[in-house]
């Protein structure tokens, strides 16, 4: 019972993440959204017995992805909207 | 930005260095233990790596500037070496060579016969895979590293990695040309 509250809590907080990832126009908040959704993503994957694909979602997904998006919004702009 | 980039706050600066540590420990757990735990050498590579774009993100474009342009070569050269060793490493694991042999039989490295019955896993066990774990450890981390770094440097210092290609490791510190490329260049 409570590892089924467990997995929809973890799901629901990665379709929220996932979601303000995709709609925010602040793209850093976008990105750190990402980077929680790869972190509850691999909690996940943890939970589902997959141990070593949890190490490397939180590896890449969290440590690495978020350095190359943010490094790509230090290099052009930090708003959706802007030219 | 007219400023040179010098990096987020000294808070950050300070918990980088001290987190570095911890992270570069983890890294190398995961990738020695490969063979037993979770992980291996790409996880474990993988993670080491996030030291490098940790302190990219926390010191800016000014760690890069102390660094030599031999850095990079040295950098790809320690990527070559690791992936090269894996390469041979699986061809000296067939069983038709004599390094077969000596990798399966000897008591060396890693050959620690396995203890019988229930064990927690023994380290020193699985022959030829904690040496590839360990090479692929290290491709991964240097190639993950030089990617993230190059991502940084390209498209304002350009002519840095090409001056250092023509020069063929030349002593000559990159800050000088960054700073020539950032007066000349467009700042932004």
């Amino acid at each position: 019972m409570i590892f089924e509250a467990i997995q929809v809590l973890l799901l629901a907080g990665i379709i929220s993440t996932a979601f303000i990832a995709l709609k925010e126009k602040d793209l850093l908040v976008s990105v750190v959204a990402m980077a929680a959704m790869s972190l509850l993503l691999s909690a996940e994957f943890y939970l589902l017995q997959a141990p070593d694909v949890a190490i490397a979602e939180a590896a890449i997904g969290a440590g690495l992805t978020t350095v190359v998006y943010i490094t790509a919004i230090k290099k052009t702009s930090r708003w959706e909207d802007e030219k | 930005m007219d400023k040179p980039d010098t990096g987020l706050s000294p808070v950050v600066k300070t918990i980088a260095y001290i987190v570095a540590v911890p992270i570069a420990t983890f890294g190398f757990y995961i990738a020695l233990h490969g063979h037993l735990t979770p992980g291996g050498g790409f996880a474990g590579g993988a993670i080491v790596a996030t030291i490098t774009a940790l302190f990219l993100v926390a010191f800016g474009r000014s760690i890069i500037k102390g660094l030599h342009a031999k850095a990079f070569s040295s950098l790809r050269t320690l990527k070559n070496i690791g992936i090269t060793a894996f390469g041979l490493l699986v061809l000296a694991s067939l069983s038709a060579t004599f390094l077969h042999r000596f990798l399966t039989s000897s008591t060396w490295f890693f050959q620690a016969s396995i203890p019988f019955g229930a064990n927690p896993g023994e380290l020193g066990t699985a022959g030829a895979i904690p040496i590839m774990n360990i090479f692929v450890g290290l491709e991964v981390t240097m190639g993950l590293s030089l990617a993230v770094i190059l991502l940084l440097v390209i498209g304002e210092e350009k002519e840095c990695l090409e001056n250092s290609k023509a020069r063929k490791g030349g002593q000559k510190k990159m800050s000088t040309l960054f700073t020539a490329t950032a007066k000349g260049g467009k700042a932004e």
